[in-house]
């Protein structure tokens, strides 16, 4: 019998002869002592009360919880249906290590940060990398440079994962993650709203002008009731837009992200094209002409292109949707895209250190990373695993996002990535209003307090307001 | 004598701090422990993750929110919503009220139907309302697009081709979108309002007819007056409420578009649970209970002018 189970029918007993007392106290309206006795009995009922009430919660999170290697993740529902997956495969390789999964659905950093906050935080969690910078700096992660030799389940991360994908997860020279997948940006299109509208899909290699130039082509007034039924191009929020960005030759810091560097002719460029697909040219819907949300117009064929990564693709292929990959444009920057990678990180208070480790071994092994590929959730972090990923969908040239692994870029990340992403967010939400200029949009991104206070202003900024 | 006086008021309380001891341990762990956190995290730097990232910043959080854009724009917005949101839900509630205070047939149906709204979930509410709002195939332009119709069969043409708003999507519109959103809830003061409508004795409308008063100078004379009470509660409740608007922007427009529903709560949650700034999101909640104190107080104190209480 547990022992927090005799301690309750110990609680219990005591309680009921101290009732017993109190009755006996009431009935006689006896002295002091009586009733102090009858206080007591009464804190000894309520405390065994509350141990009744929460004994299950106890017993699960804390009898118990240390039987369990806990991992955590997000997702969507087939990513879901990928984890469990994996983690049949892991339990049938360990079938000595019990994994628990704890799949967050909605708000997954706030909820891991209040684990951390708790150090109740689960062995192994899924992790991104922009916030990953916010939370290395509370040492609650483990350094995972040593597990890496670990004889008999090694991994050798220069020589088996992609470049970016590991740099992506390391500070100072030290790894806190290692990468499980990920992916670049490029432009799915619709391959049915093409050949209604007679346009040949896009060429392996095309310019800003040929992708506007495609674009006019597919925007168009289907039914002649003056509004347009069918637009080219789905204008991206900031951070997809940074694949156009980076070609136009513009960024928002320099390569130590340190200071701002979102000024110049480039920059300019870059958000004045942004603007005039919406404004100026009108292939791309404003706000209020498309409400239902990007992914549900691409598959009506409402928008014929957007920019996403490999993770767009698992519900385009269980709607059956005819689509493709195409490049996205080169401008006077060259070819470029953004690359961004989740990890595995494994919480630095962990008591089952060794048992973490095999699952993050597992996962990021061959036959996990296979399970992966064929979801085709993203581009698996192992280069081993790219053919089972391209084979996938024969359909769809999933390769695309693999060769542009080689020019893809990394994302502005630093620890102020949600504050950066606020202000310019902001800023460009009011350029793609109509409401202010790209340079204005420029201008006042460039004298933003909060963004001067991180970054420091560029000297360009001193320019009078344009 | 006394001394059995003295004992039988001490069991008394004892057994009333007894009844009420679910509540004090509620109170004492969740909120009044909180705020004491609170108060000494202001003064701190702090990432809310780990003890080790934790540095004394005295009063620099407090220094820092005076000098934040961003706290100018959350309070200018959050001051806009409440000035206009306290008394139009007042006038609404109060007047639907009115309306349901009749002797007619099926009111009780009409009372229930018009308290309905404030017992459906927040959640489930936001939901509905961002369908009535969308700009494109929402319940609003759809009503207000047939109207425009209707006009142009009358003969103005250009009613065919005037802008409809956008709502939620307008920054002009988008906190008169989320007021006209939140009259719809005011079933709670209306409630509070009917109850204090029929305790109004039937004797002083009597005499103030037989003095020549009018409907409307029963109502301004005799009823606002004899209904203060509810009126006082349902300001103050209004206020404090008003200033800690949060749901409604954090799941309807994130604080935008160009921060236009960045109210106060909701930059203070984005302080502390998105930047994990805990300290300097402590500071900015003292400040705001500093400015709904201040405006409760303000309200209190004028009450004594304005609020009629018959044991007085």
């Amino acid at each position: 019998m547990p022992g927090w189970l005799l301690g309750e029918i110990g609680l219990w007993i005591v309680a009921a002869t101290a009732a017993a007392g109190a009755a006996l106290a009431t009935w006689r309206e006896a002295h002091r002592l009586t009733r102090i006795l009858a206080g007591l009995a009464l804190a000894a009922f309520a405390a065994g009360a509350l141990v009744w009430m929460f004994r299950d919660t106890y017993a699960y999170y804390y009898a118990q919880k240390d039987a369990y290697l806990r991992v955590s993740y997000w997702g969507s529902y087939q990513e879901h249906q990928m984890w469990q997956e994996i983690l049949a495969a892991f339990r049938h390789r360990y079938p000595d290590i019990p994994v628990k999964q704890a799949y967050i659905t909605d708000r997954y950093e706030e909820k891991i940060q209040q684990l951390l906050l708790a150090n109740d935080a689960p062995d192994v969690m899924l992790f991104q990398d922009e916030p990953l910078p916010r939370f290395i700096t509370s040492g609650k992660f483990q350094v995972l440079d040593e597990f890496c030799k670990t004889p008999g389940i090694e991994l050798d991360l220069q020589r088996d994962y992609w470049d970016t994908a590991v740099q992506s997860f390391q500070q100072d020279g030290k790894t806190y993650g290692i990468p499980v997948w990920g992916g670049d940006c490029l432009i799915l299109y619709n391959r049915a709203a093409f050949r209604d509208a007679g346009v040949p899909e896009p060429p392996e290699r095309w310019t800003t002008e040929q992708f506007l130039d495609t674009c006019r082509k597919l925007t168009a007034d289907t039914d002649g009731d003056g509004r347009y039924d069918r637009f080219g191009f789905d204008i991206p929020g900031w951070v997809y837009w940074l694949p156009f960005h980076y070609a136009f030759g513009a960024d928002y810091l320099d390569p130590a992200r340190t200071r701002w560097t979102l000024w110049g002719k480039e920059a300019e460029a870059s958000y004045q094209f942004w603007q005039d697909l919406r404004y100026k040219f009108h292939v791309a819907p404003q706000r209020a002409e498309l409400t239902e949300g990007g992914n549900v117009a691409f598959m009506t064929g409402r928008v014929a292109m957007f920019v996403s990564g490999p993770w767009a693709m698992p519900p385009l292929n269980e709607a059956g949707i005819d689509f493709d990959i195409a490049d996205i444009p080169s401008g006077p920057g060259g070819h470029a895209t953004r690359v961004t990678w989740d990890a595995l990180v494994m919480f630095a208070g962990s008591k089952k250190k060794d048992w973490a480790w095999k699952l993050v071994h597992f996962i990021t092994s061959r036959p996990a990373q296979e399970i992966v590929a064929r979801f085709q959730r993203s581009v698996p972090a192992l280069k081993a695993a790219q053919d089972a990923f391209i084979r996938a969908n024969p359909k769809v040239r999933a390769r695309r996002f693999i060769d542009a692994l080689a020019y893809a870029r990394f994302q502005p990340i630093t620890r102020h990535w949600n504050l950066m992403g606020r202000e310019i967010g902001s800023e460009t939400d009011s350029m793609l209003d109509n409401r202010q200029s790209a340079a204005q949009t420029l201008r006042r991104l460039a004298i933003n307090r909060h963004l001067a206070e991180c970054f420091g202003m560029p000297e360009e900024s001193a320019a009078p307001n344009p | 004598m006394a001394a059995t006086q003295t004992r039988l008021r001490r069991r008394e309380s004892l057994t009333g701090y007894l009844f009420a001891s679910p509540w004090l341990l509620g109170f004492f762990a969740l909120t009044f422990g909180p705020m004491i956190l609170s108060f000494l995290f202001a003064f701190l730097r702090w990432d809310g993750i780990s003890p080790k990232t934790i540095a004394w910043v005295g009063l620099g959080n407090y220094f820092r929110a005076f000098r934040d854009p961003d706290v100018r724009i959350a309070l200018a917005n959050t001051a806009y919503y409440s000035f206009l949101s306290v008394p139009l839900s007042l006038a609404f509630a109060l007047g639907l009220a009115v309306l349901l205070n009749q002797k007619l047939r099926c009111i009780s149906l009409f009372r229930t139907i018009f308290y309905m709204p404030s017992v459906i979930s927040g959640v489930g509410t936001i939901m509905m309302w961002l369908w009535v709002f969308n700009p494109d195939y929402g319940l609003l332009n759809g009503a207000l697009r047939q109207g425009c119709n209707l006009l142009a069969s009358l003969g103005i043409e250009s009613a065919r081709h005037w802008a409809l708003p956008k709502w939620l999507m307008s920054e002009s519109w988008a906190i008169p979108s989320l007021i006209l959103m939140n009259l719809w809830g005011a079933g709670a003061s209306m409630l509070i309002f009917l109850a204090a409508l029929q305790n109004v004795p039937d004797s002083l409308y009597e005499a103030a007819e037989l003095d020549g008063a009018g409907r409307w100078s029963q109502f301004v004379h005799v009823t606002i007056p004899q209904i203060s009470p509810a009126i006082f509660f349902n300001l103050i409740m209004g206020i404090i409420g008003s200033f800690q608007v949060f749901a409604q922007s954090f799941l309807m427009t994130g604080g935008g578009p160009n921060k236009a529903t960045l109210f106060y709560v909701l930059y203070l949650y984005d302080k502390a649970f998105l930047d994990f700034e805990i300290g300097y999101a402590s500071a900015l909640a003292w400040i705001l209970f500093v400015i709904i104190m201040f405006f409760t107080l303000l309200v209190v104190r004028s009450g004594k002018r304005w609020v009629y209480y018959e044991g007085e």
